[in-house]
């Protein structure tokens, strides 16, 4: 019975602090041979019906275009993908602050696509991806109104 | 040597054994769907489903349950469902559960269509539209829908 007992305790005990490690170090987070797999995934989560989980997606993703070279350049793979998308993605100064120089910046609201909004910047998986492009704020030729267009007269700019 | 009816009946199963692949199916069954749940966020999807299904049933406290719990899902599909219902609900001049479902319309697509709320003081939160300005409600919901999923998007 106390060899039981023990064991329980030992398993239970050594299986609360793996979860806990794993969830602190998360070692599949940032490794390279999954990045591509999470990036799949992430962009295939971006048309998920939920706004949520979709919105949850393109931070991730913007999070992994902004650390990880892999993903800077899989990205515009991706950029003829047309699946709509189901989550607003609005546009704002950032910082906010009028005094500092600023970036119209892009970034994911959990709300429906149909909500209220000024206007709809991004209605594909496609355009989702080039918005998060845009948050680097070095490209020659503005946003206007048009994904395609910006992205081919920035792509050059882009691939150097 | 054994008679052939005794090898047949070795050969059948068990209860234990029976119980025993079904316990291990279940645990399959219940391990593949909770993978996919993690990877494809399943939960949120079927449990819209099943509210939008509540809410095209005839049970009148599971549509009023229905409306609720859709405020969570703000999806195309919850917001087709609400305006079918508000339709319906309006041609058969049981206007009280349209307006219910209208106010939950309005916290998924962020518009009033015009329609004028009121704050019970007992109880949860729900709308009252005046009987009067209903049509006008009606017919801007429904040009919003024509709109917002009409098959121009």
């Amino acid at each position: 019975m106390k060899r039981v007992a023990f064991w329980v305790v030992f398993l239970s005990l050594s299986g609360a602090l793996f979860v806990h490690q794993w969830r602190k170090n998360d070692p599949l987070l940032h490794h390279p041979a999954l990045l591509e797999l999470r990036t799949h995934y992430n962009i295939l989560l971006l048309s998920h019906p939920h706004p949520e989980v979709a919105s949850d997606a393109w931070v991730a993703l913007w999070n992994l275009f902004h650390r990880k070279w892999q993903v800077y350049h899989a990205l515009p793979a991706h950029f003829s993908d047309a699946t709509p998308i189901h989550f607003l993605v609005h546009r704002e100064r950032f910082p906010a602050n009028p005094d500092m120089p600023a970036l119209e910046a892009f970034f994911a609201r959990p709300k429906p696509i149909y909500y209220q909004a000024e206007r709809v910047y991004c209605r594909t998986v496609g355009e989702a991806l080039m918005a998060i492009l845009y948050r680097e704020g070095k490209w020659r030729i503005d946003y206007r109104d048009d994904w395609n267009e910006w992205w081919v007269r920035n792509r050059a700019y882009y691939n150097h | 040597m054994d008679e052939p009816g005794a090898v047949a009946a070795s050969r059948r199963w068990s209860n234990p054994k029976r119980f025993g692949v079904a316990a291990l199916a279940l645990v399959v069954a219940t391990g593949a769907l909770a993978g996919a749940d993690a990877l494809f966020h399943l939960r949120p999807m079927l449990a819209e489903a099943m509210w939008r299904a509540a809410l095209a049933s005839p049970i009148p406290p599971l549509q009023h349950e229905a409306i609720r719990a859709l405020r969570q899902h703000a999806t195309r599909g919850a917001a087709v469902s609400l305006v079918a219902f508000i339709n319906a609900r309006s041609r058969s001049g049981d206007l009280e559960p349209a307006v219910r479902a209208t106010e939950t319309l309005c916290l998924l697509s962020g518009r009033s269509f015009g329609a004028s709320f009121q704050q019970c003081r007992a109880g949860p939160a729900w709308a009252k539209a005046a009987a009067d300005e209903w049509p006008e409600v009606l017919e801007r919901i429904n040009a919003w829908a024509a709109s917002a999923f009409g098959p121009a998007r």
